[in-house]
């Protein structure tokens, strides 16, 4: 019964302190989410903090309660354990505060979440972007200000974008490797694939949407600083996913018009 | 009750083979569930369970494969005409399974001729299996194929599908016509003969389904 | 009742007569449930211990980029040609480390291992219900192993499209080098399991619904039966989903079909096909796959009640609440898939309804995890391994299932889906949870499979090095997760948004899982030395009170002498108030010892010694 001593003393310091670093280097933040960049992201982190607070008491009860439990009821010549079969009132109670926070929860969630999904607002600036192994490609509307019909059935090697031939908007359309918007109003992006999955990730946006093949795709999102920021994809496409690296940069609309002056349309070359 | 026959069977049953199989579950009660006798038993044998959990399985495989099917097309509706040879496959499977209870019936009755109810039904199943492969021939040759679009794809997987269980059932009638060559004793005879049939008539049910299923989506 | 007798004393006769003798009916082709569980058991840790040995390769990559280990040229000749792992082969191993631990190891081991040992055992049947039909599970299972096996040395290599096989990579031989012939073998090899898996299963809920011994009412059955069953019932329901898309996804494959293929174009080439659907699969593939990891965690559920009621000799707490919620949670695990599928594409309002189905099924695991504390509580609690195991297994599946809250939000998902966060929550929740129902499982049943006794002392290094060691590894990945990065990456380096301090954690993850590694090494040669030499195992050593224990050790052929045991009460008669001894085996009747199994109070018991339940067999 000495090493049953022992061992409950192990086992009960070892929870502890597991639960004391990890709770120590989350509330630290040491090694946290990269930095915040859009609107939605915020509503995001403070919906994740709300969680975080409600998930961080239970996780740290239970595991106190557990190291205790433990060490108090370790085994000990001629102990005897009590005869407890059940308590129903507690099983009750322990149900129904579960389930009111995750009422909470689901609550906030859900009310966030038709939020995000919704369509964009109606002067959200739009940037059509082709994912493909393993590269992304951004398209803008050329001087028309109308974006081109796109179609992986008009991919060719004279037409690497699939623009659709008859359609007129298409003849001045902008192809970039790089994403730029214009600071200052909400970015709607519609996703398509030319080949297999993709997920267009924004780590500082808290964005990600997967891009499916035969489907078009669309998530919205607001900046809420300038910078430049990296695109990963986020979903398995073969053996250079993980070098699928994009870039956004997010600029003043002077500096965005500039940017968009300088690439050449493609449709123009048709 | 006793013929002739069943007794003459049944004694030669006896004589030839040892008493190597437990004996049928006892008579359980009628709740499924089991009895207040026998709280430790369901109330059917457990080849009789087995066998529904076995099915309940493949219920889930033919679902799956038609939610797939209706997600896919998406109300499209049938872009080919159903061969009329569907019908006599239907009418066929549905003989079939008449074929079976009638000779369930017979065999819990202990009269012989169920043996040639069974073959009734065998071949009824051949004959379902030539009228699919009638079936499929007139689809080609209408240029149907299986990548013609998501119907013919759907059409040909989930009869292919169907049409390998009816192979298996073919299997368990020729089992159960091993057991008459070799005179099995009459539980035995029950269980197979009734596995076969619960099988067949879940096997019929299917094909109904997916004839609905194409029925539906031509609409 | 009679005939009750008479049945069973004909099936004692009869087991008598069709004891096999030769070497192959014996322990090869055997119909035998104890020899098929350690078959399916050491199987099982053979495909395990491949899955753990490709870890550590991809660990050692991300921790230490382009690492040479000559040694891998052997064991991979085409993708490690000059001992540097090479991007194809990094997937490779990331894809078959996942479907092996999931399937080949998991499964097999929980439901094919411990649930053939377990159940005729712990019911009072001298066999399954279908004995050939669970030796043809066996040789199915071992051919799907062969198949999965076979597919690493392909000249193409194996299948890298992830454990998930996401179409169109997994669908088109250009898309992914590991698309040709080695993804055929691995929808082969699952659609092998899934055929494995379903005989398995059907057995597995006939013999514990059907074939009880006197007095083993369903109220009376141990946990891990419940937990057993009712994992098999999940797969017996939801494993042809994922057959279904195996046959689909080969016919894209080969006959240019187009389930899950739109018209594409890969590498500048078109491939025609109409209207195709990726989703679809998707829908098939986690329609299976959620229900799949609850039939991973309800036997480890059932296992760890077992063994947390005997290790703090106290019945376990709410024994009736265990069951419903074990039943609640695989009823709910149906209708959750498409919390996978959050950003996939899929309509947004499915979305909606998937939120809220995937939090209700948080209220009964919550349950069970307060259920295991009770247990503990004024418990006498005696630290065996086992015991240390089970007690583990409350950490971990607490952790794990704090983090799925955050996953199955769905706006919380958004950004933590696909990168290490979720490799983190299942990792803790499915796979540590279930590996640790299993360490449990295997060193507590261990004497009663093979006779002998393991070394607690070995055991408990083991462990120690095995839980700290698997937080190192597990608890570490969150943090990877929150910085956003992706999960199936070669490599990092090209990514600015990621600190450098992702270099620190992702030597810290490796080197705990090489410690990890090392600990299970202890373990092989724990398991293979006590097989060999270990000490004679007492019929009962750990005094349990369930029926397997009742048996003699290790259980002959029909698992009893003589007649079969009849039960009298439930199997948690622990520390019963008035009883000799701290534990009252099923077998022992009320008038003998007092049982309390209707009661929630000691106090009550006193008053109802008489043979209160089961009256009508008195
Ligand atoms: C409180 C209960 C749980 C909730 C709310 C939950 C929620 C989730 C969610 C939403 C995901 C998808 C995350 C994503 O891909 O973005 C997920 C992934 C996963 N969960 Fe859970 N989970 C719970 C418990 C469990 C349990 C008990 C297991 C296993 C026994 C498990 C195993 C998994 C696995 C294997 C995956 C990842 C699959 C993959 O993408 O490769 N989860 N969980
Ligand atoms: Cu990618
Ligand atoms: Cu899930």
């Amino acid at each position: 019964m000495k090493l049953s001593s022992r061992q409950a003393f192990w086992y009960a310091a070892f929870l502890l302190v597991f639960t004391a670093i990890a709770a120590y280097t989350v509330a630290n933040k040491t090694w946290w989410f990269p930095p915040l960049a859009s609107v939605q992201g915020g509503e995001i982190d403070n919906l994740f903090m709300i969680t975080l607070v409600i998930t961080g008491i239970v996780f740290i009860a239970v595991h106190v309660v557990l190291a205790y439990f433990v060490w108090r009821y370790r085994g000990r010549p001629g102990g005897k354990a009590a005869y407890v079969t059940h308590n129903t009132p507690f099983e009750i109670t322990a149900a129904a505060t579960v389930a009111v926070a995750l009422v909470i929860l689901v609550g906030g969630g859900t009310t966030l979440w038709t939020k995000i999904q919704s369509p964009p607002p109606a002067d959200a600036f739009t940037v059509e972007v082709w994912a493909e192994q393993f590269r992304w490609t951004f398209h803008y509307p050329g001087a028309d200000g109308r974006m081109g019909n796109v179609d992986v059935r008009f991919i060719s090697d004279d037409n690497p974008y699939g623009l659709d031939p008859n359609d007129p908007y298409a003849k001045d359309d902008i192809f970039a490797t790089e994403m730029h918007v214009p600071y200052g109003k909400p970015i709607a992006v519609i996703l398509r694939s030319k080949d297999v999955l993709h997920s267009f990730f924004l780590p500082n946006f808290r964005m990600k949407m997967d891009v499916v093949p035969g489907m078009k795709t669309r998530m919205w999102f607001t900046p809420t600083q300038a910078g430049v920021f990296e695109i990963p994809c986020a979903e398995l496409c073969g053996v250079g996913h993980y070098i699928m690296r994009g870039v956004l940069t997010v600029e003043s609309p002077e500096q965005f018009n500039d940017w968009i002056s300088q690439q050449t349309p493609v449709g123009m070359s048709q | 009750m006793d013929t002739p026959t069943d007794t003459a069977m049944v004694t030669t049953l006896e004589k030839s083979r040892p008493r190597s199989v437990v004996p049928p579950p006892p008579d359980r009660g009628n709740s499924w569930w089991g009895s207040d006798d026998d709280p430790q038993s369901l109330a059917v044998p457990s080849w009789q369970f087995g066998m529904w959990l076995g099915l309940g399985t493949l219920t889930v495989l033919f679902a799956a494969l038609s939610s797939a099917y209706i997600v896919r097309v998406g109300g499209e509706p049938l872009s080919f005409a159903l061969p009329s040879t569907l019908w006599i496959s239907t009418a066929i499977l549905v003989a079939n399974s008449i074929a079976l209870i009638q000779a369930r019936r017979l065999l819990a009755r202990k009269e012989q001729s169920f043996v040639r109810w069974l073959a009734v039904s065998f071949v009824f199943a051949l004959g379902f299996l030539v009228s699919q492969v009638i079936t499929w021939s007139i689809l080609a040759s209408q240029g149907v194929f299986m990548t013609a679009n998501p119907h013919s794809s759907f059409f040909y997987v989930l009869t292919a599908v169907h049409g390998l269980h009816v192979v298996g059932g073919l299997g368990a009638l020729l089992r159960c016509g091993v057991h008459v060559r070799r005179r099995s004793r009459w539980p035995q005879l029950v269980r197979a003969v009734g596995m076969t049939a619960t099988y067949w008539h879940f096997v019929d049910a299917v094909w109904l389904w997916i004839v609905f299923l194409f029925l539906w989506t031509s609409l | 009742m009679e005939s009750n007798v008479i049945a069973n004393a004909e099936a004692a006769v009869q087991t008598h007569h069709h004891e096999p003798q030769s070497f192959w009916t014996k322990y090869v082709f055997s119909q035998d449930h104890k020899v098929i569980a350690m078959q399916y058991m050491i199987t099982a840790l053979i495909m395990g211990f491949i899955g753990m040995v490709m870890s550590w390769i991809f660990r050692i990559q991300l921790a230490w980029p382009d690492h040479n280990l000559p040694f891998m040229r052997f064991l991979m000749p085409t993708n490690m040609e000059s001992g540097t792992l090479q991007t194809p082969g990094y997937y490779m191993l990331v894809t078959m480390h996942g479907t092996i631990m999931v399937f080949f190891l998991l499964t097999a081991i929980l439901t094919g291992g411990f649930g053939n040992f377990l159940i005729p055992l712990q019911v009072g049947a001298r066999d399954m219900a279908f004995p050939f039909l669970n030796m043809l599970s066996y040789w199915f299972y071992f051919l799907s192993c062969v198949v999965i096996t076979v597919s690493l040395f392909v000249s193409t290599g194996a299948a890298s499209a992830g454990w998930t096989s996401y179409p169109p990579l997994s669908a088109l031989a250009k898309a992914t080098p590991g698309s040709g012939l080695g993804q055929d073998l691995w929808l082969v090899a699952i659609a092998l399991f899934i055929v494995a898996s379903t005989m398995g299963s059907l057995n597995y809920v006939t013999t514990a619904l059907n074939m009880r011994t006197k007095g083993m009412t369903l109220m009376r059955m141990p946990l891990t039966v419940w937990g057993i069953i009712v994992a098999a019932v999940l797969g017996l329901f939801a494993f042809p989903a994922l057959f279904a898309g195996a046959v689909l996804l080969l016919l894209d494959r080969h006959l240019g079909t187009s389930f899950f293929l739109p018209h594409l174009v890969l590498g500048g080439e078109h491939i025609v096909r109409d209207g195709g659907s990726p989703l679809l699969w998707q829908h098939l593939f986690w329609f299976l796959g959620h229900p799949e990891v609850y039939i991973l965690i309800l036997p480890a559920m059932g296992i760890t009640s077992e063994i947390l009621s005997n290790g703090a000799r106290k019945p376990i707490f709410g024994y009736k609440v265990m069951v419903g919620s074990l039943v609640a949670i695989a009823f709910m695990s149906f209708i959750v898939w498409g919390h996978h599928m959050f950003v996939s594409g899929m309509n947004p309002w499915l979305g909606f309804a998937f939120v809220i189905t995937t939090l209700i099924i948080a209220v009964p695991s919550a349950i069970k995890t307060f259920n295991w504390l009770g247990t503990l509580w004024k418990g006498n609690i005696r630290f065996t391994t086992p015991m240390l195991y089970a007690i583990g297994f409350i950490s971990t599946f607490v952790t794990g299932g704090l983090t799925g809250i955050f996953l199955g939000n769905s706006a919380l998902d958004i950004p933590l889906h696909d990168t290490y966060f979720v490799v983190a929550h299942f990792h803790v929740v499915m796979g540590l949870s279930s590996v640790f129902g299993i360490f449990g499982g295997i060193y507590y049943w261990f004497p009663k499979m093979t006779g002998k006794m393991m070394s607690e002392r070995w055991g408990k290094v083991h462990f120690w090095l095995t839980f700290i060691g698997s937080y190192g590894v597990f608890w570490t990945m969150h943090y990877l997760g929150f910085m956003g990065m992706p999960r199936r990456y070669f490599s990092y380096e090209s990514y600015q948004f990621l600190p450098p301090s992702m270099h620190t954690l992702q030597i810290i993850i490796t080197i705990s899982a090489l410690i990890v590694g090392a600990a299970q090494l202890i373990f092989v040669v724990n398991f293979l030395y006590s097989w060999l030499r270990g000490p004679k195992a007492p019929d009962n050593p750990w005094q349990a009170t369930s029926l397997e224990w009742q048996a003699p050790t290790p259980p002959p052929h029909g698992n009893w002498v003589g007649q079969l045991p009849e039960v009298h009460r439930w199997p948690y008669d622990y520390s019963v108030p008035g009883a000799s001894v701290d534990f009252v085996p099923q077998t022992v009747p009320l008038e003998v010892e007092p049982s309390g199994e209707h009661h929630r109070t000691a106090v009550a018991v006193n008053g109802h010694t008489n043979g209160h339940s089961n009256g009508h067999h008195a």
